[in-house]
């Protein structure tokens, strides 16, 4: 069956029963149709549009103005159960990034603050924080998406979207839905906080909007002219530490900078391993991650200082933030295993070498192994205290 | 069929070497004799069906033989093979050195004759597909006793080693022609990019002696530690120890007793289904390109639908 259109007579040759190859300058529209998936050719026919891989970097650039999508009739697809394809969605493997901080900044607060924590306001913290950490994935591979970069294997062809998972527009929705819980949350918080709102409060708040804006839709391009990895040091970092800190006690000590450090610094150290992983693709396609720009050898290197930096912070964690013995846990967990992911790095010997892939994936493992350390600690120090009480009461 | 009007092909001159080079033209009079010339033909043939003379069409054969047969006597000696066609491997027969100095010498030669052409755009993109061939040959050298590599990253090697030669070979006539839509040109390379993923499956697909009617060595890739996008492709899914067994099979019955009969029948099976609708890609991107070819240049699409099938079925 040959998709037709009215204006079939003027349209570019061909559409096969399968693929459709639409222009971008001259079928605008009905592309725009494809990718979110509303298109009412799909939806009579109850078929989804899944973007055909290409080997072209320059896909990256939008320098191919041409799409070829797959056809396929939904009930051809393969599909895992709904709840299965949105956790795949949700990218919940990523989350440790914000829960880390965030989690173990509130056990950080409940053993030094002087006040007892507001235990809706812990709840309104990571609930808010969680769905704007999905909104950003979810935001990010929309937009991915609809600028074509999912065609290309490196970048995104195994993501739910390509795989024909879920339609454009239902991606969309559930990125606005998350978006408006984290921002519903965080206006339950400034409002608990109005009183301790002041100019650098609201001047970060709205340089972290940006940030996350940026991150998630990629307006400008700036993730990939090497702002991607400072933003992600500090989104991840000593701005969730430093916010989470002011949304629970109104305050924001030094400390609670410091305690971003280590978490900023895991983020940086993940997000180089996967455009390290990328390095070839990016490079072709003139992107300017930090691996693209430094190169293979170098982007070994920069992992190195990376591990290096990531072991200083949890020592400066532990010297000037969270002096306490349970707090070696996570220095002696973190230093494990980086130890295998940074000699992995330095036994890879190609741009297509195999033990590339996955590295971020490694990364991610580790900052989990991090994060339970930090959680497990808190516990010990909670128990503790308890026990002592106990003994002494 | 009408078969399009094609000039008598000379890819080799003694003439168009210096004769006080010892063994040069010894060298390349080896090289020559025995190959198929099957990247000199295709381009021939598309050259001829849209309107370019013979110079033309002399030029563009001769260009993708030099390039081909050059990357052959560099690959044989970074490749340490010592047969090439049959025969004993130039760097063995004559010298390392005279090897390498004589790949080096045809890529030369494609410079001066693309030069005295004219056309700057031809010169640039053939520029570009010598730098892409030598980049996909860096690349691949290093995956050699890489057990972890990916589809993916095999994909993207093939593309740039073996692809950029099909994709030359069908963008080449155009460029030579002034004919540079980018449009047309998008077209060309999805052709040839899938043209030489079939090829190289293909190629893959005769170590395990698929199709292998050319009687190629069995198992040769993964018996000098490369694992080829078959190898790669049957081992989806199987656990190190299996895989281990596998690597280190003498003979084909010995791989597929470790990796199991039955799952190596399935993964065939996959194989092809899943390069047959490479093909059926193939054959979408061949009717978008009957758009940007005049009346009298459509038989071009007929000539290379039957690609596919000989590229990817090895049959004639």
């Amino acid at each position: 069956m040959i998709l037709k259109s009215e204006t079939d007579a003027v349209r570019p040759q061909q559409t096969s029963a399968r693929f459709v190859t639409l222009r971008q300058d001259q079928e605008a529209a009905r592309l725009r149709g494809f990718l979110r998936g509303d298109a009412q050719e799909l939806l009579e026919r109850d078929a989804v549009a899944k973007p055909v891989t290409t080997l072209q970097a320059g896909a990256l650039r939008a320098q191919t103005a041409e799409w070829t999508f797959e056809i396929v009739q939904l009930a051809e697809l393969r599909r895992d159960p709904w709840w299965r394809r949105a956790l795949r969605a949700l990218r919940p493997e990523t989350w440790v990034l914000s829960l880390a901080p965030v989690l173990s900044t509130l056990g950080w607060l409940a053993a030094t603050s002087a006040e007892p924590l507001s235990a809706w306001r812990a709840l309104a913290a990571v609930i808010g924080v969680i769905a704007l950490h999905a909104a950003m994935n979810l935001f990010g591979d929309y937009h991915d998406h609809m600028r074509g970069w999912d065609r290309v294997p490196e970048r995104g062809a195994d993501r739910v979207l390509a795989r024909g998972d879920f339609r454009g527009f239902e991606i969309l929705r559930a990125a606005w839905a998350s978006a408006g819980l984290a921002a519903l949350c965080g206006a339950l918080l400034l409002v608990a906080n109005f009183a301790h709102i002041t100019w650098k409060a609201a001047l970060l708040l709205v340089m972290v909007l940006a940030v996350v804006l940026e991150f998630g839709i990629n307006r400008w391009g700036l993730k990939y002219r090497g702002l991607g990895e400072l933003a992600a040091w500090f989104f991840f970092g000593p701005w969730l530490t430093g916010g989470l800190s002011w949304a629970l006690t109104g305050s924001i000590p030094w400390s609670a900078w410091v305690m971003g450090l280590p978490f900023g610094t895991m983020a940086l150290l993940i997000l180089h391993l996967r455009n390290f992983e990328r390095i070839m693709i990016d490079s072709q396609a003139g992107l300017g991650t930090w691996p693209a720009r430094a190169g293979f050898e170098a982007s070994k290197k920069f992992t190195w200082f990376c591990a290096i930096a990531l072991m200083a912070s949890l020592a400066a964690l532990l010297v000037f933030a969270d002096p306490s013995p349970e707090r070696f846990l996570p220095v002696l967990a973190t230093s494990l295993g980086l130890g295998p992911l940074v000699g992995v790095v330095r036994s890879v010997r190609s741009p297509s070498g195999g033990e590339l892939h996955g590295l971020s994936q490694r990364g991610l493992r580790l900052a989990w192994a991090m994060a339970l350390s930090f959680w497990v600690s808190d516990v010990i120090r909670l128990w503790g205290s308890a026990v002592l009480a106990r003994i002494f009461s | 069929m009408h078969e399009p009007k094609l000039p008598s092909l000379k890819i080799y001159s003694a003439q168009d070497f210096p004769a006080y080079l010892p063994k040069l033209n010894q060298l390349f009079d080896d090289l020559f004799r025995d190959g198929k010339g099957f990247r000199s033909k295709l381009v021939a043939r598309v050259a001829a069906r849209v309107g370019a003379d013979d110079r033309c069409i002399q030029l563009l054969a001769q260009t993708i033989e030099f390039i081909h047969n050059a990357s052959l006597l560099h690959d044989d000696l970074i490749d340490r093979s010592v047969l090439r066609r049959g025969k004993p491997a130039a760097w063995t027969k004559y010298t390392p050195e005279y090897a390498v100095l004589a790949g080096d010498y045809l890529l030369a030669r494609v410079m001066v004759n693309l030069s005295g052409y004219g056309n700057v755009r031809l010169i640039q993109y053939t520029a570009e597909m010598i730098s892409d061939l030598l980049e996909g040959e860096w690349i691949q050298d290093s995956l050699v006793g890489d057990h972890a590599v990916t589809a993916a990253q095999l994909d993207r090697v093939h593309n740039l080693k073996t692809g950029s030669l099909f994709k030359w070979c069908l963008r080449s006539p155009f460029h030579a022609l002034k004919r540079d839509d980018p449009h047309l040109h998008e077209v060309l390379e999805n052709c040839g990019i899938i043209l030489g993923l079939l090829f190289q499956r293909s190629d893959d697909l005769l170590d395990f002696d698929v199709r292998n009617h050319e009687g190629k060595a069995v198992l040769g890739d993964l018996k000098s530690g490369y694992m080829n996008s078959f190898t790669v492709f049957v081992f989806e899914g199987l656990d190190e120890g299996v895989k281990s067994r596998a690597r280190a099979a003498q003979s084909l019955g010995e791989f597929k007793r470790a990796v199991g009969e039955s799952h190596f029948d399935e993964r065939l099976a996959a194989f092809d289904a899943m390069n047959l609708k490479q093909i059926e890609l193939y054959a979408h991107n061949l009717q978008r390109l009957r758009s940007h070819l005049a009346a009298s240049e459509q038989m071009l699409i007929e000539d290379l639908s039957r690609l596919s099938e000989i590229l990817y079925w090895r049959k004639a």
